[in-house]
């Protein structure tokens, strides 16, 4: 029988410096703080969720609040036809026209655009229709004074001098501060007769009585807001 | 008119006074002021209705009457644009009645100024015992929008036409010799060419109207007739004024001297 040797001892010395070796290591990993990136990632699922919800939350309501304005403004378009029909009918009185426009300004601002249209009407039509914007300006000052510097700022030469006459007058109602550049605007291109006539829509053609008008008419606006 | 004694003069007053106070009364249920196509350019006569003031005096000779007057109305007004150069064009407007003074509220006036209407005359006719009397209705347009403050002017008129014992024939002659149309439409007309700088053509017209505003005869316009005639006088001394003080005026007015007032618009 062979001589049996004994096992060799094991290297405990290195095999005790590799345990302390992995337990400082161990030590250090349960120590160490977690870093953003960490922590984002911690939260990041319930953020993504929160988010979505806060997103689609507006997201939903301004294009619920669009589709309703687009349907508000058809069905209003619906409900005024009737009215705006007696508003340019030829055989009522200026105070039959006018009660009609009184009454399709209670439509505030789904009633802007059909009475700027109907400025450019026969002379009692458009006075009515400037009446009822009149109306709407003191209880939309905002929405008319925007729609009204449009009108001013159209380059496509969509309205006639009048309808600008009527913008700028129903502009004075308003006060609103934001109409002040337009109305400078305006005030400079009248200046220049050239341009002016480049923006505006040449039928009826205005007479020089007519200009000195929107001047001094612009002027009383802008003295209105303070910036004459 | 011709001096009548007191006692049938005074009776043709009664008359002239029923006859307006019913045709007032009357009419006003009628008054209609309805669109009218105002959108070509240039200056502009409205000619409106001549109306009858109840269903049944509209008769057969009646009607008949209404329509020569507005044909000589017309063809007067158009003798008047030959004769002054005044540029501007007839527009009927059926179914257009104004009653007075009270439907030309400052926005109607200040539309019709902006889309260039020197005036609008509307009538009534009252069918009388023998003849027609008739009402002939003025709106100067320029004047009453830029001096509607004055309580001297008020920019309407209404003249009344009445002779006894005649017939349709003689109120027309009476309408269409009067002076009030023509003087009406160059005051009007002055106005309207100062306020485009057109300083000769305004001068010569408020020179014009100046003239015949001072041989009115209608006793309605009585107590206008001094306030229309100075009105005029001023304006034709603002105008030259106005010329002199414009450095592209090169026009004779620059012989005037304003502050003299025997030098603008001389009698003649």
């Amino acid at each position: 029988m062979p001589a049996q040797t004994a096992p060799a001892e094991p290297d405990t010395a290195a095999s005790d410096a590799q345990l302390s070796e992995i337990g400082r290591r161990l030590a250090r990993l349960e120590k160490k703080p977690k870093d953003i990136w960490e922590k984002l990632q911690a939260v990041s699922g319930l953020l993504s969720g929160v988010l979505v919800a806060v997103v689609g939350f507006f997201l939903t309501n301004t294009v619920n609040r669009a589709v309703q304005d687009r349907q508000m403004q058809f069905s209003s378009a619906k409900d005024m036809q009737e009215l705006l029909g007696r508003l340019t009918d030829p055989s009522k009185t200026p105070q039959d026209k006018e009660t009609t426009a009184l009454i399709v300004a209670n439509w505030g601002k789904f009633a802007l655009q059909p009475l700027i249209n109907q400025l450019q009407g026969e002379l009692n039509t458009s006075l009515a229709a400037e009446a009822g914007l009149h109306a709407i300006a003191r209880s939309d000052p905002a929405s008319t004074c925007a729609a009204m510097v449009a009108v001013l700022d159209n380059r496509t030469r969509l309205f006639p001098w009048p309808t600008h006459l009527a913008a700028i007058r129903v502009l004075a109602d308003c006060s609103c501060p934001r109409a002040i550049p337009a109305l400078e605007r305006y005030r400079s291109l009248l200046n220049s007769r050239a341009e002016w006539e480049r923006r505006v829509r040449p039928d009826p053609s205005p007479t020089p009585e007519n200009i000195d008008r929107l001047r001094q008419e612009t002027e009383n606006a802008l003295q209105a807001m303070g910036r004459g | 008119m011709p001096c009548k004694p007191w006692g049938e003069a005074r009776e043709m007053r009664l008359i002239l006074l029923v006859s307006v106070l019913g045709l007032v009364s009357a009419i006003h249920g009628l008054a209609q002021l309805i669109g009218c196509n105002l959108e070509n350019a240039g200056y502009k006569i409205l000619l409106d209705d001549i109306v009858f003031p109840s269903p049944g005096a509209s008769g057969p000779n009646a009607q008949v009457f209404a329509s020569r007057l507005r044909m000589r109305l017309r063809s007067d007004i158009e003798a008047l644009k030959a004769e002054t150069h005044l540029p501007f064009t007839i527009i009927r407007c059926e179914g257009r009645r104004p009653s007075g003074e009270e439907d030309f509220r400052d926005t109607l006036v200040d539309g019709l100024n902006s889309r260039n209407v020197l005036v609008e005359l509307w009538g009534q006719i009252l069918p009388g015992e023998s003849g027609a009397d008739a009402a002939i209705g003025f709106a100067l347009i320029p004047v009453r929008f830029y001096d509607r403050r004055d309580p001297d002017l008020p920019g309407i008129y209404d003249v009344s036409y009445t002779v006894r014992n005649a017939g349709p024939d003689r109120i027309l002659e009476m309408i269409s010799g009067a002076s009030e149309l023509r003087a009406f439409v160059l005051l009007a007309g002055g106005v309207k060419a100062f306020r485009e700088k057109r300083y000769d053509e305004a001068y010569a017209s408020l020179c014009a109207g100046t003239a015949l505003v001072g041989r009115l005869r209608s006793s309605a316009l009585q107590n206008s007739r001094k306030p229309l005639g100075d009105y005029a006088r001023l304006l034709a001394a603002r105008t030259v004024r106005t010329a002199l003080q414009d450095a592209s005026y090169h026009g004779v007015l620059g012989l005037l001297n304003p502050g003299d007032d025997k030098q603008i618009c001389p009698a003649r």
